[in-house]
């Protein structure tokens, strides 16, 4: 069994997965320059996730905000806004539709999950069918940014937030699934 | 403490009945299975074969399957080996390893494929002549293209050929 | 639906055999324009971005699979820059 056990680890290529993390109301990811899939429950449909990142310098990733593809959950559509500097600023328009307010001097990029047609995404480390948002690369300055979730339904529902592509998986990245299974896997 | 539930297990089975030179090399098994990693089941049938001996402790084994759940289907393509811990008794641990590729169909995306290292732990037990049915757990770890889980667990029949 | 590289059952198996030999995976056009304009808006800013999964190497390329997903990332990344911003140097022109 242990010759099993080292010979998998022998094995084992360069993975293509997120680092797993699971959102409290705040969320501040550790670094945000490696990948993170990070998962979230709306309990009440009501609740406004706010992920904080803080990049060391200015960052180019691409994101995606993902929800689960059963019948179930087909009308489940978070949406999704990006804020910090450098991104242009809200219109009246969108503003009214934001869950809080931009700080001063931050823009935002907004996706409030309305298109007809959705992109089907399947995660093969949990084996699981998602809708996504669509993955899309964005620039991003240096300092504090944030994402924020929540739903305009207010209907409850699971959220994944997939961002960038570094992986890392020191420091047991995985046990965050096995705590929280039920919000991984099916 | 699973080795000495094995070994356990071991002392108190019966041994089997005495050499048989007739023996078939061949077996079948037929195990429904379920997929505790990405919710799916099904059968999983699989062909063994002792390459060493009829009653031999070295098994080859050749699997395929379609399993099906909410969110995705899959076909799983195995190739291994097992080794029968005690081959002629009646209650029987074993453990294999081999490789599996996966192929999923997930509902509204397209199929995609999976080479997996598996590791099988199990136990039959004989219950006339050349049947046994048993147990069995899996786990899966994705080696390309790229890293991912999976355990199965089945329970099934086998059959001497 | 789904844009960009679409992998099939048969296209994975052979990405999959290819992947695992360790075939390189070129940036895509799509994503050599986006680092193209982000490279010249950081020019006018005064600003270097790290953009170092999106170059040749970079771990956008690491498998079929990410290289989609920064592939599709580029394309709309892009798309959102040109209806973003009004003031977008020459190298971001379509």
């Amino acid at each position: 069994m242990r010759t099993a056990l080292l010979l998998m680890l022998l094995l084992v290529p360069e993975a293509s997965a997120h680092r797993p993390s699971t959102a409290d109301a705040v969320t501040t990811i550790d670094d945000p320059t490696v990948s993170w899939v990070v998962n979230g429950e709306l309990h009440d449909g009501d609740e406004v996730f706010r992920v904080k990142l803080d990049f060391p310098h200015p960052f180019a990733l691409p994101f995606e905000l993902m929800t689960e593809h059963r019948a179930g959950a087909a009308d489940f559509r978070p949406a999704l806004a990006i804020v910090g500097p450098g991104l242009p600023p809200a219109s009246d328009e969108v503003a009214a539709r934001l869950p809080l307010p931009v700080p001063e001097g931050w823009g935002v990029y907004v996706d409030f999950n309305e298109a007809t047609d959705r992109e089907v995404y399947f995660e093969q480390v949990m084996r699981r069918t998602m809708y996504t948002t669509g993955s899309f690369a964005i620039a991003l300055r240096e300092g504090p940014n944030e994402v924020w979730i929540w739903n305009p339904d207010e209907t409850p529902g699971d959220w994944q937030l997939g961002l960038g592509v570094e992986e890392d998986f020191t420091g047991g990245a995985f046990s965050d699934i096995f705590s929280h299974w039920g919000q991984y896997a099916y | 403490m699973l080795t000495e539930t094995l070994l356990a297990m071991w002392m108190a089975a019966a041994p089997a009945k005495d050499h048989d030179p007739d023996a078939s090399r061949w077996s079948v098994g037929v195990p429904v299975e379920v997929d505790l990693v990405g919710l799916a089941a099904g059968a999983h049938p699989e062909i063994l074969f002792r390459p060493a001996a009829p009653d031999g402790a070295l098994t080859l084994r050749f699997a395929t399957g379609v399993m099906a759940g909410p969110e995705l289907a899959l076909v799983p393509f195995s190739v291994g080996v097992r080794g029968v811990i005690v081959p002629r008794r009646i209650v029987r641990p074993y453990g294999g390893l081999g490789l599996q590729m996966q192929v999923f169909a997930p509902y509204g995306a397209p199929a995609r494929a999976r080479l997996d290292l598996y590791l099988e732990l199990g136990l039959d037990v004989r219950i006339v002549d050349s049947w046994r049915i048993g147990m069995q757990i899996s786990p899966e770890i994705g080696l390309a293209p790229g890293f991912g889980l999976g355990m199965a667990t089945r329970l099934g029949f086998q059959v001497d050929l | 639906m789904r844009r960009g590289p679409r992998i099939s059952g048969l296209s994975a198996t052979l990405a999959l055999l290819v992947g695992a030999c360790g075939a390189p995976i070129e940036p895509t056009p799509d994503c050599d324009a986006f680092v193209a304009c982000t490279t010249a808006r950081d020019v006018q800013q005064g600003i270097t971005t790290d953009m170092v999964r999106f170059q040749p190497g970079g771990a956008c390329w690491g498998n079929p699979e990410i290289a989609g997903l920064c592939d599709r990332g580029c394309r709309s990344g892009m798309a959102w820059l040109r209806d973003a911003f009004t003031d977008l140097p020459r190298e971001c022109a379509p």
